[in-house]
């Protein structure tokens, strides 16, 4: 159960300095917000039903392609490259359409959507990727630690390809042995701590950030 | 259990691998980006200098001009009307001779002011003239006004200064004089040009008002027009000399510039 608090703690605090930096925020950061709070909403029902002893798969479902939805929009504003970010928006209707179709003829609303996930995570890299290619490039970024996209990206990363390790492999557990099923979900679970971790870091940058490097941010 | 703790151990050495790569990538990142910076404010100094260099440049073609007009038409019209007096001393009176011997000598005066003005501004005689020769001749004629007094010390044995450079180091030193004659409301300026081993110093002092070094915005503005100062950091910096400026509210003013052998 704990490691269920520390995630909603985790998110909550996301989600509160989100809320009180909101207007401060640039878009990119305003829809990361957004995608925390489906995120938190959709994990709130999914532990309750959880406790109350139901299966829980089916939110996943619903969940993934929303949550690649706007992280892909996150990163259709941050990246510029018009050949990119038209890459990003183009997925979008691919990706939902690919995922509906997993989910009708693969992976039923009652099963773990790893495929799903998986080309979500393997999409969500390339965008982090390519928003790495891009900074490397222009050297816009005077200090990457002190860039909050820096981290959001890096959280990704980690997350992205961590999880598509944990998931391809998590399904054929299920099946298989619950001990090692356990042990990948809490691989997942330290996973999220360290996606939500540094998008604390991000929003926490964000408000530290002087009005004359949001000045610099707008050139 | 032994495949739990393999999988485990995998995950973990991946996600290591994972922090290393980001790591590296950080810290490259900014080596490049240091680079970049350095590469920037090498050619932001370079296009400055070359800038400073054209203004330099178009201005010394400007005084040449200037001087070489007063030199071959001022210059002669005014010998001409002082041959023409010359030649009526025998056909007027008493009276009027006395009258036409001031005349001459107001002729004679205005001739040898534009004479010195030609000089002062003409680049080809500057650079041809020792450093010491041109400030003691800057400060003679302003000597000469009466309203201000000048000294001059050479400490040292004069070392050949490169022409471009010491038509720099003049001009600095002209702008610094004009600003003491100009805002510092001083009866004496001292100049002292110092050579050693190592090295050239100028210091041009007056005893003047001076001003508050702590609020240097007025400062500029009262000591040059806002861009003389300027003016004259830029010009000492294009021939790698250290320029300063200290002064004192009623202590007077010194401009101090030190350039090294190398640059001589």
């Amino acid at each position: 159960m704990w490691e269920l608090y520390v995630h909603f703690s985790l998110l909550a605090l996301n989600l509160a300095v989100w809320l009180v930096l909101y207007k401060k925020l640039d878009s990119p950061f305003r829809l990361l917000g957004w995608t925390l709070l489906l995120t938190a909403l959709f994990e709130a029902y999914a532990a309750y039903l959880l406790l109350n002893k139901t299966r829980n798969l089916h939110l996943y479902h619903l969940l993934t392609p929303l949550q690649y939805v706007l992280y892909s929009l996150v990163f259709y504003k941050v990246l510029e490259g018009t050949i990119y970010r038209r890459a990003v928006i183009l997925t979008i209707p691919a990706y939902l359409l690919v995922s509906g179709i997993i989910t009708f003829f693969f992976q039923g609303l009652s099963e773990y959507n790893s495929y799903a996930l998986s080309l979500k995570n393997v999409l969500l890299t390339l965008w982090v990727l390519l928003y790495y290619r891009e900074i490397f490039t222009s050297l816009k970024v005077v200090e990457l630690t002190k860039d909050a996209m820096f981290w959001t990206s890096t959280g990704l990363l980690f997350y992205s390809l961590g999880s598509f390790f944990v998931d391809g492999l998590m399904h054929y557990m299920l099946g298989k042995s619950f001990e090692m099923a356990n042990a990948f979900f809490y691989i997942s679970i330290f996973l999220g701590y360290l996606l939500h971790g540094t998008f604390l870091i991000a929003f926490l940058l964000e408000w530290k950030k002087t009005p004359y490097a949001l000045e610099r941010a707008k050139l | 259990m032994p495949d739990v703790v393999l999988i485990v151990a995998v995950g973990t050495a991946l996600l290591l691998l994972l922090g290393m790569f980001i790591t590296f990538m950080t810290l490259t990142y900014q080596k490049k980006r240091l680079l970049h910076q350095q590469e920037v404010t090498e050619l932001v100094d370079s296009y400055q200098k070359e800038m400073l260099k054209a203004q330099l440049e178009m201005q010394e073609q400007t005084f040449l001009s200037i001087s070489q007009e007063i030199h071959d038409n001022v210059g002669q019209v005014l010998s001409l009307a002082r041959l023409n007096i010359s030649t009526l001393e025998n056909t007027i009176t008493q009276a009027g001779a006395s009258k036409l011997a001031t005349s001459k000598e107001l002729i004679d005066q205005a001739i040898q002011d534009l004479r010195d003005l030609s000089k002062r501004l003409n680049s080809k005689y500057v650079t041809q003239q020792p450093l010491s020769a041109l400030l003691k001749f800057q400060l003679e004629l302003i000597g000469k006004t009466g309203v201000i007094d000048t000294s001059f010390d050479l400490i040292g044995q004069e070392l050949p200064v490169a022409p471009d450079k010491k038509l720099i180091l003049f001009r600095i030193a002209q702008e610094a004089i004009n600003n003491i004659l100009r805002h510092a409301q001083a009866d004496a300026i001292a100049v002292r040009v110092s050579f050693r081993a190592d090295g050239m110093t100028l210091n041009i002092s007056d005893n003047g008002r001076g001003f508050d070094q702590a609020d240097p915005a007025p400062a500029l503005l009262h000591m040059a027009g806002g861009t003389g100062i300027t003016n004259m950091h830029s010009r000492a910096a294009m021939i790698g000399a250290k320029f300063s400026i200290e002064s004192t509210p009623g202590a007077g003013t010194l401009v101090h510039l030190e350039l090294p052998i190398r640059f001589i």
